[in-house]
């Protein structure tokens, strides 16, 4: 008999004491490990982009475009590792996003970045302003959000209080950014008073300039005396309102001029530049409290690496302790967003899951070897994980959906080594040949090679998905990794701690049960010796059975392209809150954009799952991760709102929030289209978040021609069914008064445009000319000066703002210095349309039009397919049709054309790298057989069972309505290892039984019936397993694939395998 | 276990529906429709400021501050009040401008009536 590396190992451990040692050291650190791991939500995700923001003031958008985007584009894609760049150009500004390869390291590619920009700066165009550069990761989204709201207190009061708090919380450790939403801050305005000014022979521009000039402080420097040093400090900060009214702003008539001759200076709140609200919804439990409260919400970010659940609890902890002092009775705290709380529930259903399927598969096993079998089984199953969660602590992974995904993912494959060696064994101490010693080294010396061969043909079918490139990767790449390491441990659990259990645990058949064991008496070999051996007999009979399987995996097969079973990437998960993004027609006002959000609430506090709301006019609600690669956080414009909208506990309602959420979008549609406004409701994506579900990139050589194809096909988007919140990125029509300045009567008066613009920039606008110095204020409070809200109405007057000659010091007039000359001279007003923004990506100029999908078809490929044969019907100015490209943009813009993104991108990109990591996997599972058998043909025979799985899994999803999804996926490639396992281990013992000098058909029979119970065993655990997590919505395909593919393939394996194996050995 | 969820989801969905009716008769007894006489319902106007631009003119004493924010109680059709954010520009007279949150011809409470609450209805006292 062959001895491996397995009868090796099983000799020397199978009585040692260290065994049960290492065991239960195993256990020990990995149940201390699993404590210790930080816990969060999301994987940690590297996600590595970066924003820069260009100032460049006065540029219009298409000369921002030329001066500014479109060479620093040109330059940063020369940058290694860069996969995108976009950029957007408007009037002053551009954003320019970066976007490396995923997974790249932050910190190098934000070296390379900078030197790239400052490389380049001399080429860029006077007046730009120092870029501003900010990497955007993962931990900027707000694990916890506290909204404090009250009935007594205003947005001003509300804010103070909550910057209070914020402080008090920055003090706990590992807490990251501390960031207050909404409400109003502490400014001190400085209101300028038309009438008065022009009385008094005074300017804005004087005025900003008096009170620049009077708010400084300098330590002027030290004297000595009397061998003692003294330090000299001149001039005065303004630190009150009272100082601030007392600076002397000019003279008239040999009279000085208090600025509050001129001007009201009120401390207190800023303009109103938000409303924010709070509100209770029908499923709150706090019924006596109805209407909508001033809130302002503080939100907690964590450091990178730390604990999100105790995080939470400690900062909720400190806020409670802060009740009483700095909160004070009339203000409400309530917490409006808790990820802490979520991750740990996650994590503890996902532990929950592990368990389950732990005992299912332990109750299975002890079905099949009885209750001391199972008992094996079921130890060896907690040391695997406990050792790949000790390997998860020390490699700086946290516990996450992704790493405890991979754990479930697994369980149902890691007891097969168990199994496999417990079973042998359990058969070998049936048999009696042997002492028990001898019997179980033998048992395992049977087994234990082909199982090694079968653990690694396992481990090289998932290991592959390690290369999954973009977003998806990382969510990707914790799986190979922890279940290829949790198959090793259990190989080696299996070889060491298995025979040590099983030899003492499992006994010999009863003493009066002395009938020698024999293969032939079971029910397996009877069966067999039925079905395969006609089979096997008769050439026309097996071809009947081939063409049978033929049709079946022909007819599985023909379901995906008669859509019974559709293709998605990732379904919706059943998350507690959903927001609403409401966008106005540029120029709406902000009160007219609160009144739409405030309307819309209204409704949505009517739906019974609604726990409590939270709207943001003005500014933006806390972002999700979703909300970061969109870019929300720069939604702080008059005509956008977002409300947050908080579910009630997921057991507490029947609806997924998938399902609430496609309920409720028709009646908010609804309420927009009266406003005209564009309102998309935005669930948080399972996976990696996009621009949009659908995305339709408009590329071509003019930008009038793009917008025109974007509207058609926004129309067509719109007409087709099952896609909703239909918007396109391109603003509306905003009318904007541009004044002109007659430049030569300018001249003559000696005033120079400069002045012109400041001071009209001082009136609207507001300037900021310094800080309050004051010493209790947590928050800068900003000077401003600006004409009252009153007087700005009737700007276009322009009567009564003067501006000051500068005389002869212009050298343009002859007039006085200080002549006070009217701007109605100087300037005309004309109406024009403000620039639109221009979008770039990767260098070509682009509109994008985005949309969802929910109801009809949930699937964004199906709508696609869909509007394809509506866009290609389109006429264009070029007289050419367009189809929408799928993979890549077109090579060059001389014509029009469209390509499909969003999630179809990932989507594709997935499916991609899934099926090249599937080629991969072939190949190695080839290799690794080819080694073994030093054949090339066997390991073609096992590997016709890979294509089975099919058979199982294609009508599983649509026996279940599911849609075939990236975690099927995942599931299909795992089959493919254990398919090849079985196979492997039914031609070893084939090999076995010839070489010991049996017929080639009988032992083809013989082995089939031997190795179908282990077979069927780890084929019930797999689906035992999978049971488990079968109602999670995510993992529901992972979970329908490994059931059904197992349950059928393996079925089907048992027949083809043997048959192909003897038809082609037969000679 | 198909069945075992399917019945869990009825009886949740059975506690559930107890709950809200609950809720609905709480609200009932606590928050019933209220109606609230006022003494005046005004429409707001378009005027011609003294520069010539059209505005939109509320009576001043409509407005009212909440914290920092300017509203007005605004009646709608089913004469139920509820509460618009309104930015006040000039003052003319006992008219005030309304720069932005409100549209001409729609009726405001006037004077304002504190203790309002939005859906509560109002008629005007005779």
């Amino acid at each position: 008999m062959r001895e491996g590396i397995a009868g090796v190992l099983a000799k020397l451990f199978i009585n040692s004491k260290l065994t049960p040692l290492l065991m239960i050291t195993a256990l020990l650190v990995g149940i201390l490990a699993t404590f210790m791991t930080p816990r969060e939500e999301e994987p940690q995700i590297s996600v590595p982009l970066v924003d820069l923001y260009f100032s460049y003031p006065g540029g219009s958008a298409k000369e921002v475009e030329e001066r500014v985007a479109k060479p620093v584009e040109k330059y940063l894609t020369e940058i290694e590792d860069v996969d995108y760049v976009y950029s957007t150009s408007r009037k002053d500004f551009a954003l320019v996003t970066v976007r490396y390869n995923v997974g790249d390291d932050t910190e190098e590619s934000m070296v390379k970045l900078w030197a790239t920009i400052m490389k380049n700066m001399d080429s860029m165009p006077a007046g730009m302003q120092m870029p501003l550069v900010k990497k955007v990761t993962i931990d900027d989204v707000p694990v916890l959000a506290l909204t404090f709201w009250s009935d007594s207190y205003g947005p001003y009061q509300l804010r103070k209080v909550a910057g209070q708090v914020a402080d008090e919380l920055k003090k706990i450790e590992n807490i990251g950014d501390v960031n207050l939403n909404g409400g109003l801050k502490r400014q001190l305005r400085i209101l300028l008073d038309k009438e008065k000014l022009a009385r008094y022979r005074i300017t804005p521009l004087q005025i900003a300039r008096q009170l620049k000039a009077s708010n400084s402080q300098v330590t002027a420097g030290t004297f000595q005396q009397m061998n003692r040093e003294f330090t000299v400090k001149t001039g005065e900060f303004l630190k009150t309102a009272e100082d601030v009214r007392n600076v002397v702003v000019g003279i008239d008539n040999s009279e000085a001029v208090y600025l509050k001759e001129v001007a009201e200076v009120v401390d207190g709140p800023e303009e109103v530049e938000n409303y924010t609200f709070f509100g209770y919804g029908a499923a709150s439990h706090d019924t006596g409290i109805q209407g909508e409260y001033p809130a302002v919400t503080l939100t907690v970010a964590k450091r990178k690496g730390t604990d999100a659940t105790a995080l939470a609890s400690k900062v909720l902890e400190k806020v409670e302790s802060l009740k009483g002092s700095i909160i004070t009775s009339g203000i409400n705290v309530t917490e409006t967003r808790n990820y802490g709380e979520t991750a740990s529930e996650k994590v503890f259903t996902l532990l929950e899951h592990l368990i389950g399927a732990v005992v299912a598969v332990t109750i299975v096993v002890g079905l099949f070897l009885g209750w001391r079998g199972g008992l094996v089984v079921f130890a060896s199953v907690p040391i695997t994980f406990a050792l790949t969660l000790l390997v998860y602590f020390l490699f700086d992974y946290t516990l996450n959906r992704v790493t405890l995904f991979a754990l479930i993912f697994v369980t149902g494959i890691v007891v097969d080594d168990s199994i496999i060696i417990a079973e042998n064994i359990h058969r070998h101490f049936s048999m009696r040949r042997m002492p028990k010693l001898q019997a179980a080294i033998a048992a395992i010396n049977e087994v234990g090679n082909p199982t090694i061969l079968a653990t690694f043909t396992v481990i090289a079918s998932v290991l592959p998905m390690v290369f999954v490139s973009g977003l998806m990767g990382p969510y990707m790449s914790p799986m190979p990794i922890g279940a290829s390491l949790a198959m090793i441990f259990s190989l080696f659990v299996a070889l060491i701690g298995t025979p040590w259990l099983a030899f003492r645990l499992l006994k010999a058949e009863e003493e009066g049960h002395v009938e020698q064991y024999d293969i032939r008496k079971s029910i397996y070999y009877k069966v067999y010796d039925k079905t395969l051996a006609p089979l096997l007999d008769s050439w026309w009979k097996a071809t009947i059975a081939y063409v049978f399987v033929g049709l079946l995996l022909l007819g599985s097969i023909s379901m995906i392209p008669l859509k019974m079973v559709q293709l998605k990437m990732l379904p919706f998960d059943n998350k507690s809150e959903f927001q609403v993004i409401i966008d106005m027609p540029e120029g709406t006002t902000l009160e007219q954009t609160a009144r739409v959000g405030k309307d819309i609430v209204s409704y949505l506090k009517t739906v019974p799952e609604v726990e409590n709301y939270q709207y943001y006019a003005g500014t933006y609600a806390p972002i999700n991760f979703n909300g970061l690669v969109r870019h929300y956080y720069l939604r702080q414009s008059h005509n956008m709102a977002d409300i947050q909208v908080n579910l009630v506990h997921k057991g507490e309602r029947s609806d997924q929030s998938h399902a609430i959420a496609k309920r409720v979008r028709p009646k908010v549609q609804e309420i927009a289209a009266k406003y005209g406004a564009n309102v998309k409701v935005v669930e948080v994506p399972p996976g990696p978040p996009v621009l949009s579900t659908i995305v339709a990139e408009i590329y071509g050589p003019d930008i009038q021609q793009q917008i025109a194809l974007a509207r058609q096909i926004k129309a067509i988007m719109e007409d087709t069914p099952g896609v909703v919140d239909v918007d396109w990125m391109v603003e509306d029509d905003q009318k904007v008064y541009t004044m002109v300045i007659d430049k030569q009567k300018a001249a003559f008066r000696g005033i120079t445009t400069e002045q012109i613009t400041h001071t009209l920039r001082m009136a609207l606008d507001g300037v900021d000319v310094g800080l309050l110095h004051t010493e209790t204020e947590l928050e800068p409070v900003e000077l401003e000066l600006r004409l009252p809200i009153s007087e700005r109405a009737s700007i276009l007057d322009l009567s009564g703002i003067f501006l000051k000659s500068q005389g002869m010091n212009s050298l343009t007039t002859r007039l006085l210095a200080g002549e006070m000359i009217p701007l109605t001279e100087l300037v005309s007003i004309e109406e024009t349309i403000e620039d639109k923004s221009i979008h770039r990506k990767d260098l070509k100029n682009v509109v994008y039009v985005t949309a969802d999908v929910a109801g009809v078809t949930e699937s964004p490929v199906y709508a696609m397919l869909e509007m394809d044969d509506v866009i290609k019907q389109l006429e264009t100015p070029g007289g050419y049709s367009i189809s929408p490209l799928y993979t890549a943009p077109p090579f060059n813009e001389e014509r029009l054309a469209m390509k499909w993104d969003g999630e179809w991108q990932i989507t594709f990109e997935v499916f991609r790298d899934l099926g090249a990591a599937f080629a991969v996997v072939l190949v190695i599972i080839y290799l690794l057989i080819v080694g073994w058998f030093q054949s090339f043909r066997t390991p073609l025979v096992m590997m016709v069972a890979i294509p089975l799985s099919l058979v199982g899994i294609i009508p599983g999803h649509f026996f279940h309505g599911a849609f075939f999804t990236a975690t099927s996926m995942i599931g299909m490639i795992a089959l493919a290892g254990i398919m090849v396992r079985n196979s492997v281990l039914i031609i070893d013992f084939i090999q076995l039984r010839v070489q010991e000098g049996i017929e080639l058909k009988e032992a083809v029979i013989e082995s089939a019936a031997v190795r179908t119970r282990p077979i069927l065993l780890t084929a019930g655990t797999v689906v035992i397993g999978a049971i488990v997590i079968l109602f999670d919505p995510i993992f529901q395909g992972l979970a329908i694939s490994l059931m059904w593919g197992a349950l059928l393939s393996t079925i089907l394996t048992l027949g083809v395998v043997p048959l192909t194996y003897y038809l082609v050995e037969k000679k | 276990m198909k069945h075992t969820i399917i019945f869990a989801c009825v009886g949740l969905f059975v506690l559930f529906a107890g709950c809200g009716g609950k809720k609905i008769e709480s609200t009932n007894a606590e928050g019933e429709r209220r109606t609230v006489e006022v003494d005046n319902i005004a429409t707001v106007r378009l005027g011609t400021a003294s520069d010539g631009r059209q505005v939109l003119l509320v009576p001043s004493n409509a407005l009212f501050m909440r914290g920092q924010l300017e509203g007005v109680q605004v009646v709608g059709d089913d004469d139920t009040v509820s509460i618009r954010w309104v930015r006040a520009g000039k003052t003319v007279g006992d008219y005030s401008e309304v720069l932005s949150g409100l549209g001409a011809g729609e009726s405001v409470v006037v004077p304002h009536v504190k203790g309002v609450r939005e859906g509560d209805n109002v008629t005007v006292k005779p």
